[in-house]
């Protein structure tokens, strides 16, 4: 991660993508924790990675990294 | 790092990327765990190095001070998949720095050391974990080359070749370079693949011009791509590439 700047538009362009509000998945509607900063982000699960070449993301691969996770959908 | 999650399937996700040329890292089929689970897309986390979250919210209002605060301190990793953070645990001072020039992306110049010092038998512990880090770093290597592999079954050939490429570029003079010259050149000779590549090559440069100029003005090139390398992987995108250029 070098340059946040390019990283923030990236962000923000795929945020208007996703923009509608709706629940990700149907299991997280019931329980979103409310003041997270602070806690130990969980191990990443997913099944296809795109544009991605090397280590899978894992807590381990991304340890000593600043790293951005983005929930989000494409409707 | 940015890395995008989608819990959509890998058709509607894969194809998404590909039609809006997107370059950050993007995964299919996620699920969201723990401090990560939540009502609204899109959502976005700001993970420190030491693995906690600092910040949530809307990614329209993830400013760049809260990224340049994260980043405050942070040993920079090169921008380059040869850049490896290894999983086993070095505490010896020598294989420290082994996993330093790992992170710097300088992954020929690593395994040579760690071999180097594996084989010093007055190395101690340190050897011990050079060795297991030589051991992962060929993994890794390994890894690269199924990636590569993976690519080209794919018919993403430029992504596929560049990776084969970089490979024997960094382990040049290293007997990890020679077979994947061989399969370089394998690709080169075979009439299919050398045209899938050639396909890939054209496709490519349309789509650059594409996210300058948008695809409705990409179409003539995209019908003559078509007809030109009838076939290829790269023909069948430029197909969906067309529809969607005639819409446009």
């Amino acid at each position: 991660m070098r340059t946040p700047l390019p990283l923030l538009a990236a962000l923000v362009c795929l945020g208007a993508m996703g923009a509608t509000a709706a629940p990700w998945q149907p299991s997280f509607q019931d329980e979103e924790p409310t003041d997270v900063v602070g806690v130990p982000a969980p191990e990443l699960q997913a099944r296809t990675w795109y544009n991605h070449i090397g280590q899978t993301p894992t807590l381990a691969s991304l340890s000593g990294k600043v790293w951005v996770v983005e929930m989000w959908a494409t409707w | 790092m940015v890395l995008a999650l989608s819990d959509e399937s890998d058709e509607l996700v894969g194809e998404y990327v590909d039609d809006m040329g997107l370059r950050v890292r993007v995964a299919a089929g996620a699920v969201a765990q723990g401090p990560f689970m939540g009502n609204g897309v899109p959502r976005t986390y700001v993970v420190g190095p030491d693995g906690k979250i600092l910040w949530k919210g809307h990614p329209a209002s993830l400013n760049s001070g809260v990224l340049k605060d994260a980043l405050k301190g942070v040993k920079k990793s090169a921008n380059t998949y040869l850049a490896f953070n290894p999983v086993g645990e070095y505490t010896e001072k020598d294989a420290i720095k082994l996993v330093d020039l790992g992170l710097e992306g300088k992954l020929a110049k690593a395994l040579k050391a760690a071999k180097d010092l594996a084989a010093d038998e007055a190395g101690g512990p340190a050897s011990v974990q050079a060795n297991a880090y030589a051991g992962e770093v060929e993994g890794y290597v390994t890894l690269l080359k199924q990636q590569a592999e993976s690519f080209i079954t794919k018919r993403e050939m430029v992504t596929g070749t560049e990776v084969l490429k970089t490979l024997a570029n960094e382990f040049k003079g290293t007997d990890l370079a020679p077979p994947i010259e061989e399969r370089l050149k394998e690709i080169e000779k075979d009439d299919t693949l050398s045209k899938e590549l050639e396909a890939d090559v054209a496709l490519g440069k349309l789509k650059e011009a594409a996210i300058k100029k948008g695809w409705r003005k990409q179409a003539k090139k995209l019908e003559s791509l078509i007809k030109k390398y009838e076939g290829t992987g790269a023909a069948t995108k430029a197909k969906a590439l067309l529809r969607k250029a005639n819409s446009e």
